[in-house]
């Protein structure tokens, strides 16, 4: 019974829907790659870099789609190197996510020193 | 354990990239779980750490003083041993036939899924050799923090090394000279170690880029 009251509770579903939320985005942008044959194991720091960026735009005034614009650039960044020149897709992946995660972490940790 | 992405790849065509990485977290988590209950050092005010090694069981030091431990030479070993198996063996021939084009090594009468089969236990015996020659040689005790980002990291190496088994321990050392020195700098000098994931992911597409851009040739008419 118990069980049954906390997945009845308003506060269950709110959180659940709560995670999920940033779960649909990634899920959408990842999609749309492999529906295109494109693994994007950049997924994961870009989205740190657009969460920054989201951020930083907030913090000096400009719109938040200065995050979703950052977040498009390293996407135009993986697609180069994966469509045209035809690199390894997990290779280029996985060195998006350590470009986007350490630039973001260089940028943070400059900006807060 | 490397067996079960492997055999997944050979009989049912599952993706490699997908299943390693999502079997990571499987493993962390299954070496978590003895780590939390039953090995764990009684002593060690409950961290999730494991007793530590017996001083018979510990890899020696090859200079007294320094954490430099005889892992690193079974590290050259193997690499060496890894070179004479990609250049001078059968199963080495195959292994190079299947990357660069499986479906004509199929022809040729290789059996692909044996040579999957084959180079997923040869490296998943090296990752394993990874882990050990740290706890037996570094930290003597087993954490689920022994390598941060290690895995990744020697994917950078690889690439960097042109997958050549003897390079690999010069990319590796150039590598960990970027990482000890991003530690000594960020000490000194107050810059973020961050630099040195930034110049690696960096180093990482640059390299992919050239080598792909070597393959062209310039041609004259």
């Amino acid at each position: 019974m118990e069980l049954l009251d906390f997945l009845l509770s308003a506060s269950f579903w709110a959180a659940a829907i709560r995670i999920a939320s940033p779960l649909i985005f990634a899920t959408l942008g990842q999609l749309i790659c492999e529906r295109a044959g494109v693994l994007n194991l950049g997924i994961e720091g870009i989205m740190v870099a657009g969460a920054f960026d989201g951020w930083m735009a907030v913090y000096s005034g400009t719109g938040l789609w200065m995050g979703v614009a950052v977040g498009m650039l390293f996407g135009l960044l993986h697609s180069t190197l994966t469509a045209p020149f035809g690199l390894p897709q997990h290779v280029v992946g996985l060195g998006v996510t350590l470009l986007a995660t350490s630039a973001t972490y260089l940028c943070l940790s400059a900006r807060t020193a | 354990m490397l067996l079960v992405p492997a055999l997944l790849k050979a009989r049912f065509g599952v993706n490699e990239v997908v299943t390693t990485l999502l079997f990571n977290f499987i493993f962390l988590l299954f070496i978590s779980m003895p780590l939390e209950a039953p090995l764990k050092d009684p002593m060690d005010m409950g961290w999730p750490k494991s007793a530590r090694v017996l001083q018979e069981a510990r890899l020696p030091r090859i200079v007294d003083g320094l954490r430099l431990h005889w892992g690193f030479g079974l590290a050259i070993l193997s690499a060496v041993l890894v070179w004479i198996i990609q250049t001078r063996s059968t199963l080495g021939y195959e292994m190079r036939a299947v990357g660069n084009n499986p479906e004509a090594a199929r022809f040729a009468g290789i059996s692909v899924n044996m040579v999957l089969i084959k180079t997923a236990l040869l490296s998943g015996g090296l990752a394993t050799l990874a882990g050990f020659s740290e706890v037996a040689g570094l930290k003597g005790s087993l954490t689920l923090d022994l390598f941060p980002g290690f895995g990744y990291t020697s994917i950078i190496v690889a690439m960097l090394a042109l997958l050549n088994p003897i390079g690999v321990i010069f990319a590796a050392l150039f590598v960990a000279g970027i990482f000890v020195g991003a530690d000594t700098m960020s000490r000194s000098a107050n810059v973020p170690t961050y630099l040195a994931d930034f110049m690696l992911a960096t180093a990482l597409l640059l390299m992919v880029l050239t080598i792909m851009l070597t393959r062209f040739r310039v041609v004259r008419d």
